[in-house]
């Protein structure tokens, strides 16, 4: 039982992060019909302002808020430098871009920067316990479920409160129609970034405490999980993108604890099999999402 | 109001509507027909922006609008109920209205949905029901409301009657010559054209891509000739 509640609770901790992440890249979808295989270079570039600072002596809440700015900026500049010129054109013009974004931030982080990942410190309580009952929980996994639990919530907020989260939500279920009642365009799609940016910047906040790296691919294992977390809730769908991301870190975890020690290796491609015979049963993934055609 | 001089538009190599021109002017309801694939949808999407013309010139009063996004077309007054509704089915009945109403101060936007649920009550009652849920005729209702929430003066309706039951096309049409009476200007296309004849002041008739008729709507359904030609004895 013990056992149970400690992976269900580091379970929800790991796939926090990664449905922050899947959401990010569904509003990203919805309002572009693109699979964004940048969304990991908002962690990547976060890496290094959370070295910059943490290796300077900042502390973590202030690394936390910068690690979050600096992933509003990048996802906004990346709209505006690569997305903004290929909107309209094929979803695979788009999916190249998209890669073409990731090779373009690595090749300039490896000439400018290093091209060695750089270790900073982690929070000091990064590895604390907390005893709730007789069962002894990670702090840094209570912290990120809340902190996403709020994230969520006032995500959720915006999306449903406000008139840029409805005009969002409008844009993702049918773009054209929503052009049509007088969307802009320019304004929803920047605003996806942006959000998409806040949303990958507390993923990162978590993702870098528990790695304590900075790497010209430090995003890309938390990407493909995002992505692989999208597609299971059913791509387009906000909540199945946290459902995905939440059922991921949960499978990982249980698998990684089951598993005799000497086939633990085996775990991500365990994940894996067992995704592709969700597919095979549900193809469409949690979540089944209508989607309107473009004009 | 609005005047189309010469439109082409191309989807590729083919082109939808070629050098098609047409007339409304303000306080009318003008009606365009034609078989299904006639170009009447494209010419719709390209005034309101949605589609680019490759040739011609579409103007709203004195300014030339050709080219213009659909939002700015919006915030010119020309809104398009289009073809299917197409609804935003997870949000609600008053999001669907809010987002609509998206071009206005949001003070306005609170007066004018006040305004269009007492012009549509029912659609009051069902305010927080997601549009997905409503019927035929609520969601045909809810297509219009939107188009009147951000006070266009020029309504292009894409088949309105679509799918609907016979008693809900009669409310239709009585609502588009209501709109008329409340000082809105309308181009309509629709597949019913003896209903939308009788309440139409002109009418357009199109054939693959071309215009191929201009009069009033009384004199173009007298043309017996043109409906067995172009739109078959049913017309």
């Amino acid at each position: 039982m013990t056992q149970l509640v400690q992976n269900l609770v580091d379970g929800l901790g790991q796939g926090s992060i990664y449905a922050l992440l899947a959401l990010g890249l569904t509003l990203i979808f919805g309002v572009m019909h693109l699979v964004n295989f940048a969304h990991g270079e908002l962690i990547t570039v976060s890496s290094y302002a959370a070295y910059a600072l943490a290796s300077r002596g900042v502390g973590w809440g202030l690394i936390a808020l910068a690690v979050i700015v600096v992933s509003v900026l990048t996802a906004v500049a990346i709209e505006f430098l690569a997305f903004r010129w290929v909107r309209g054109a094929s979803e695979f013009t788009m999916l190249l871009t998209s890669f073409g974004v990731h090779f373009v931030v690595a090749a300039l982080l490896v000439m400018y920067v290093s091209p060695r990942p750089l270790n900073f410190p982690k929070p000091a309580w990064i590895f604390d316990t907390v005893a709730l009952g007789g069962v002894t929980l990670e702090l840094v996994d209570l912290v990120t479920i809340a902190v996403t639990l709020v994230t969520l919530a006032a995500t959720g907020r915006v999306l449903r409160r406000t008139m840029f989260g409805i005009a969002l939500r409008a844009a993702a279920e049918d773009f054209d129609a929503a052009r049509i009642m007088g969307v802009r365009s320019n304004l929803v799609i920047r605003g996806a970034f942006a959000l998409s940016g806040v949303l990958a910047g507390v993923a990162a906040v978590f993702w870098l405490m528990r790695t304590g790296t900075a790497s010209p691919t430090a995003g890309l294992t938390p990407l493909l999980f995002g992505v692989i977390a999208a597609i299971v809730g059913g791509l387009g769908s906000l909540g199945g993108a946290i459902l995905g991301g939440m059922a991921l870190g949960l499978v990982q975890v249980f698998l990684r604890s089951w598993l005799p020690s000497d086939v633990a290796g085996l775990t991500e491609g365990l994940l894996f099999v067992l995704i592709a015979l969700l597919f095979i049963v549900r193809p469409q993934g949690f979540v089944t999402v209508r989607r309107a055609e473009r004009v | 109001m609005l005047t189309v001089d010469g439109l082409t538009t191309t989807y590729g190599s083919i082109a939808a509507i070629r050098d098609v021109s047409l007339r409304v002017d303000a306080g009318e309801i003008v009606g365009l027909i034609g078989p299904n694939g006639a170009g009447k949808s494209t010419l719709l999407n390209t005034t309101v922006g949605l589609l680019r013309p490759s040739a011609g010139r579409i103007g709203l009063e004195d300014r030339d609008v050709t080219g213009s996004s659909p939002d700015a077309m919006l915030r010119l007054g020309v809104a398009l109920v289009p073809e299917r509704r197409r609804l935003f089915a997870d949000l609600t009945v008053v999001e669907n209205l809010q987002v609509a109403g998206i071009t206005v101060p949001s003070a306005e936007r609170r007066r004018r949905l006040e305004e269009v649920v007492e012009l549509f009550p029912l659609l009051g009652r069902r305010r927080a029901f997601p549009a997905g849920y409503l019927s035929g005729g609520e969601a045909q209702q809810l297509a219009i409301a939107r188009a009147l929430m951000s006070g266009a003066r020029l309504l292009l309706m894409d088949e309105p009657t679509l799918g609907l039951a016979p008693a809900l096309v009669d409310t239709v049409f009585e609502l588009i010559v209501d709109l008329r009476a409340r000082g809105r200007t309308l181009l309509v296309v629709e597949q019913n054209a003896r209903r939308l004849l009788e309440v139409a002041d002109r009418a357009y008739l199109m054939r693959t891509g071309a215009m191929v008729a201009e009069d009033s709507g009384p004199g173009l359904r007298e043309r017996e000739d043109l409906f067995e030609v172009y739109l078959g004895v049913e017309g």
